[in-house]
């Protein structure tokens, strides 16, 4: 954020966090807020579907993030912004609806903020020879998912050339692979916990 | 710059790329892959494709415009608060500095001024009448000389502007920390029966793994089904019909809504006191159901043992549901236009289901999609006993309609 005081670049995000938790200078949540502005604005694009309500939320958010960071616990920043911005989509789609509002609410449901990081699959690893057991499972998986999954994983083709080369939508594409490698986690557990 | 900073600009750049489609098939099948990963970068690259790339940069050049400025304001506020301070310090009886506008005071003290000539006694609020026995002459020039020093030193008009910036911008969080209560489910009608209470119920490995071998054994995909009917599709339809799509919607639901929740409430409550399955009350739609948090509170601590508090979804039950009525894909082979799924799962220590076992359901495409729902969705509080985590089962009924 180019403000003219010093940059806080070379901080991490969890640095950050805990800067501002201490000084409550909103120069470095703005440079914390500054590395996820763009992917707050297309998660609320996707959740208003507006863009007025979406540039307007983004701001919110930001209200949001001074007084809920300091109530806590973050652990990955990353993920519970993540959370947090769906949330105040989710209730501002329904503050739409209805205007009795109520506080507790929020609370409820802030209290649940609880971080994953993004999800590693097996496929996911950078060197993924097929071991055994992904083999097994991988023969298991229904056609179209079996597909997919080579394609994207194996042959590196886009969710585009999959849909063209398999004459499907690409949303179809997507939710072959998500629920094939869904399928996939749960074999290998399965056999993995056989054997071992 | 950090490798994450630097990774976190060039991210932008290569989001752009790939929306405005500038990226070989290899680089998208890259980018992909991060999206399968990474749930916000796949949320948000399917908002930002609704904008051009003009448009994006644009919205964030006045987000950033107004992030920035929120943050001068409140750097202000800080500085002048300090100035003030130390004016305060230096002057004995400012009292007014960091309430009243400038202009109001300047007003106030000329008027003191003239006041005291006449009557010294009439001027309590001076704040410095007790202290400092001076004439009235005396006591009304040093009132313009502090005047002239405030002025000086801390610009008391600006300091106050700064002040009620602050106020503003105080209440306009409160208003938008609110939280509506309105409840939008359409396709998924949705029932804690399936909030199972018995503690004692811990499900044995084996018979979670059977299910879960079922599912991937005879696993099927859900077909591509219709697109539930809800409010929340609705919102998809142009910004201009959309208002009037919700306002009608929450003025049908506003009726009923009340009536069904309490009788839903009371239905758990009494299914948790006395730790029986109550047989679901078939058929009943929760479409549109108020559920206000307090009441999920109130839930909760009914449990009888000592602080017993069983797993809630995170975002809060409604919220909860809104996910699972949207993200519903209704099996697009199946033959029935409604369909009920129990499942049992026990909630992590890091919030997340598992062991999920299906208990009821009319077939495979069902018992998939609604175990899909569950594991790709938001995280749940688990369960606790006394604030210790607890492994305590819970089931969810979700009744699939189309």
């Amino acid at each position: 954020m180019r403000i003219g005081w010093k940059t806080y670049d070379d901080w991490s995000d969890e640095a950050l966090v805990n800067r501002f938790v201490e000084t409550r200078d909103l120069k470095v949540l703005g440079s914390l807020y500054e590395r996820y502005m763009h992917l707050v604005l297309g998660v609320c694009m996707k959740y208003l579907q507006n863009r007025e309500d979406a540039r307007d939320a983004v701001p919110h958010i930001f209200e949001k993030l001074i007084t809920e960071i300091p109530r806590h616990e973050i652990g990955t920043f990353r993920s519970w912004l993540y959370v947090l911005t769906k949330n105040h989509c989710l209730m501002e789609i329904r503050s739409e609806k209805s205007r009795h509002l109520k506080k507790e609410a929020w609370e409820i449901s802030e209290r649940s903020f609880m971080e994953s990081g993004p999800e590693l699959h097996p496929l996911d690893e950078e060197n993924h020879e097929m071991s055994r057991v992904l083999q097994k499972c991988m023969e298991q998986l229904k056609r179209e998912q079996k597909q997919c999954i080579r394609l994207f994983y194996y042959e590196d083709r886009s969710y585009r050339e999959i849909a063209s080369s398999l004459d499907m939508e690409e949303k179809k594409v997507k939710s072959y692979i998500q629920n094939g490698k869904r399928n996939l986690k749960i074999c290998m557990e399965k056999n993995y916990d056989k054997t071992g | 710059m950090t490798r994450q900073d630097k990774y976190n600009r060039g991210r932008l750049f290569r989001l752009l790329d790939y929306l405005r489609d500038r990226l070989s098939g290899r680089d998208r099948n890259a980018m992909e892959r991060q999206f399968q990963r990474d749930p916000f970068e796949a949320d948000a690259v399917e908002g930002l494709s609704m904008l051009g790339e003009e448009e994006i940069a644009e919205d964030l050049a006045r987000i950033r415009e107004r992030i920035q400025n929120r943050i001068r304001r409140k750097r202000r506020i800080a500085f002048y608060s300090a100035a003030a301070a130390i004016a305060s310090l230096l002057i004995v009886g400012t009292i007014f500095i960091n309430i009243e506008p400038g202009a109001d005071q300047r007003a106030r003290s000329d008027k003191m001024a003239r006041k005291a000539a006449e009557s010294p006694a009439r001027e309590p609020a001076s704040g410095q009448s007790a202290e400092s026995p001076v004439t009235p002459a005396g006591k009304a020039e040093q009132q313009e000389t502090e005047e002239s020093h405030q002025t000086a030193t801390a610009q008391p008009g600006e300091e106050a502007a700064g002040v009620t910036a602050e106020e503003e911008t105080t209440g306009m969080r409160e208003e938008r920390g609110d939280e509506p209560a309105g409840q939008p489910s359409g396709a998924i009608e949705f029932d804690e029966e399936t909030y199972d209470l018995s503690t004692t119920q811990q499900p044995g490995v084996t018979g979670v793994r059977d299910a879960a071998g079922d599912l991937e054994t005879t696993g099927e995909e859900p077909g591509p089904g219709r697109e539930p009917e809800t409010t929340t599709r609705k919102k998809a339809s142009p910004p201009q019909e959309s208002l009037t799509t919700r306002e009608e919607t929450a003025r049908d639901e506003e009726i009923p809504a009340g009536e069904v929740v309490e009788k839903y409430y009371s239905q758990t409550h009494s299914a948790s006191r006395t730790s029986a399955r109550a047989t679901p009350p078939a058929g009943k739609r929760i479409e549109g159901t108020v559920v206000s948090a307090e009441d999920v509170a109130t839930v909760e601590s009914e449990k009888g043992e000592s602080d017993y508090r069983y797993p809630t979804p995170g975002l809060g039950m409604p919220d909860y549901r809104e996910y699972l009525a949207e993200e519903m894909e209704f099996p697009g082979d199946a033959r029935t236009d409604r369909a009920v799924v129990v499942l049992k799962f026990i909630v992590d220590r890091q919030g997340r289901p598992v062991q999920i076992e299906v208990v009821r359901s009319p077939g495979e495409p069902f018992s998939q999609e609604a175990i899909r729902l569950v594991e790709e969705g938001p995280d749940w509080i688990p369960a606790s006993r006394d604030g210790e985590y607890s492994e305590t089962p819970v089931r969810l009924r979700m009744v699939f309609t189309r």
